[in-house]
């Protein structure tokens, strides 16, 4: 076992350092780095711009590059909240928190630095958590049937709506509208179409690119423009990147804390780098013989949730490549991508597309290692960045979106959904609706669907068979538990 | 009630209105039967959810206690000027693309962006339109071979 665990190591790495896909996941990383640092444009609205790109290259280096962008940005989002006090990125929201006092002690170097190692460690191990954890469970997910999977993507969604801002009934409508959406086009098994309003166009259903990038590139530009924010960077010169002995001595358990947290929350759908980060931060308050440093440039308190965030996001690659199931919108915008290539996520991947599992372990090994470079020796680099305005940068991020809607089948109509969808991601975005459940639901809704069919068709017709088998039962209790909390919680806190 | 938790009610109603708009249209697309669900099916699933929902969300906001924190900081602010001449520009240049081509669209949708961001200059949106152009027309079309109109500049 171990023998073929090393052989399909040694493939993954033959395929990670091949020059094509070195320089895809460079590309990855630069660019997560980059909109990372770059507040106001974050890693789910790139990745939605570049989609159409990945669609001309081959699956391995599309998926190296998205999954570059996402752990990248983690690592470039920290240094924005340590110098500008604005997180770069949702996941570094808490290292705002001691990373600015930090930096106004004269620290700012220590925090790039434990930031930048603390995300290395966490980041590393991370894969080799994933490396480990994705074929068992894969092989578990081998037995699955359509109830299970039925009730897996329901708990899923559900766990989504429930950790997420605001009231868990606000994304539990946007999810069903998300499905909703995904049901337009013509229908699989009748060929009736659905929903068209005898628009041709919509016959193929609507297009995830332009519905992302409205929903994320578009609407975020909009909003952005009503918030005239002004960004004060930190100018003072940083010295000495690297904390020194008592500092690291501080943060080496944090790093541990953070990094294990961040895995077993990052497998969690809905779970990933925001919620882990903040979880770090309290624990980390919570061991410390100072907790009243914290807030007030403790290390520990960036050391922890970076790594946390950094760990999460490896760990999020666990459900969808075992089991097909993204645990968050970054996920499902890469189970989209794999789709698009004919490559259909779920516990056979990695045993019938080796390549695509062990060629993007590899790469993130790799790109991990590129990432330490970029952010540390090459900080100052990305602090000129910070100062480019955004009145200069959004018609860029604009024109890339039209650019990239138009590019997917050549059409003017998919600019004209994207627009749509641009206007109606900004309500939502007004009127506090987070829209990564109605994206996570239109990805997954065809699937949702087909499993619901088969099931049916399996007991003929009755409901109960996602209560008889153990698997799903238990998915379906845990979704029920989730969706009846808020009642109970109300009712205790009346009493 | 005020802010926040108003227009949560009312948008409550309005989901609940979408959800029976679409329960009534997966109804003339055929349910079907349980043993063998049809076109309409899953449609009527998500439009009950929605109904449900919409209804949980109204219920929600006539009890909600301890939505304080949320309400603090919301502000309805639209910039309606902007964000309309903002919207106007991507109509339009959606619409204008195929008949004058992607190089002049990509021009002037690059500049108006540009003028609309820093009013009082022209050089600038100039510079940066016309560069912005070339660079983006030259990779897409000639690097990465992607088929962007020709228009009326045939080019």
């Amino acid at each position: 076992m171990i023998e073929g665990f090393f052989e399909n190591l040694s493939l993954g790495f033959s395929i990670g350092l091949t020059p094509v896909n070195l320089l895809y996941c460079l590309l990855g990383v630069v660019i997560g780095t980059l909109v990372g640092v770059l507040p106001g444009i974050g890693p789910t609205g790139t990745i939605s711009l570049l989609l159409p790109i990945t669609f001309g290259i081959n699956p391995v280096a599309a998926i190296i590059m998205i999954a570059g962008i996402y752990y990248g940005s983690q690592y470039g989002g920290s240094t924005t909240s340590i110098l500008v006090n604005i997180p770069g990125e949702a996941g570094s929201v808490v290292t705002c928190l001691d990373g600015y006092q930090m930096a106004k002690e004269g620290r700012a170097g220590a925090a790039l630095g434990i930031a930048a190692i603390g995300s290395f460690v966490a980041g590393t191990l991370g894969i080799v958590f994933l490396m480990l954890l994705a074929e068992p469970l894969s092989n578990v997910a081998i037995k699955f049937g359509p109830p299970e999977y039925f009730s897996l993507m329901v708990l899923a969604m559900t766990i989504l709506s429930y950790l997420g801002q605001g009231p868990m009934m606000k994304a539990l409508i946007m999810a069903a509208v998300g499905i909703a959406l995904s049901q337009v086009g013509i229908e699989m098994v009748t060929g009736q179409p659905r929903f068209t309003f005898g628009i041709r166009y919509l016959e193929d259903g609507i297009g995830l690119v332009p519905l992302v990038m409205g929903l994320f590139g578009i609407s975020e530009v909009l909003t952005n423009l009503d918030e005239s924010a002004t960004l004060e960077v930190f100018t003072a010169k940083i010295k000495g990147l690297l904390p020194n002995l008592k500092e690291l001595a501080a943060s080496a358990m944090s790093v541990v804390r953070g990094t294990i947290l961040g895995l077993f929350l990052g497998v969690l759908p809905g779970g990933g780098a925001v919620i882990s980060s903040f979880v770090s931060y309290a624990v980390e308050k919570r061991f410390s013989k100072h907790p009243e440093k914290f807030g007030k440039g403790a290390i520990e308190g960036v050391a922890g949730p970076e790594s946390a965030n950094n760990s999460a996001s490896s760990g999020a690659f666990i459900p969808l490549f075992a089991l097909g199931i993204p645990s968050n919108v970054i996920m499902a915008l890469l189970l989209g991508a794999l789709m698009i290539h004919g490559v259909m996520p779920g516990p056979l991947l990695i045993k019938e597309h080796p390549e695509i599992f062990w060629g993007t372990i590899a790469s993130m090994y790799i790109g991990n290692v590129m990432l330490v470079v970029l952010n540390l020796p090459l900080v100052g680099l990305w602090i000129k960045l910070l100062k480019v305005p955004y009145r200069i940068l959004f018609p860029f991020v604009l024109f890339f979106c039209v650019i990239g809607a138009y590019s997917i089948n050549n059409s003017v109509f998919d600019i004209f959904v994207m627009i749509f969808f641009g206007i109606v991601g900004y309500l939502l975005r007004k009127f506090r609706y987070e829209v990564a459940p109605l994206v996570m639901a239109f990805i997954l809704g065809p699937m949702l669907e087909n499993s619901l069919r088969q099931s049916l068709l399996i007991s003929m017709g009755s409901f109960t068979i996602f209560l008889t088998r153990p698997g799903s039962a238990a998915c379906l209790i845990i979704s029920l538990v989730l969706l009846l909390s808020p009642i109970f919680f109300r009712a205790k806190h009346r009493a | 009630m005020s802010g926040l938790r108003r227009y949560d009610r009312r948008g409550g109603i309005f989901w609940f209105l979408v959800g029976v708009a679409l329960c009534y249209g997966s109804v003339g697309l055929r349910l079907g039967t349980l043993h063998r669900p049809g076109a309409g099916f899953m449609p009527f699933v998500s439009g009950v959810a929605l109904c449900l929902f919409g209804l949980g969300l109204v219920i929600s906001t006539s009890r909600g206690r301890g939505r304080e924190e949320e309400e603090r900081g919301f502000k309805l602010v639209f910039q309606y000027r902007k964000t309309l001449v903002l919207i106007a520009i991507l109509i339009a240049y959606a619409s204008l693309l195929e008949y004058v081509g992607f190089l002049l669209t990509a021009f002037l949708f690059l500049f108006l962006l540009f003028k609309l961001s820093s009013p009082g200059k022209w050089a600038m949106p100039v510079v940066f339109a016309l560069t912005a152009a070339l660079i983006t027309y030259i990779a897409f079309a000639k690097w990465l071979m992607v088929q962007l109109p020709k228009g009326i500049l045939e080019f």
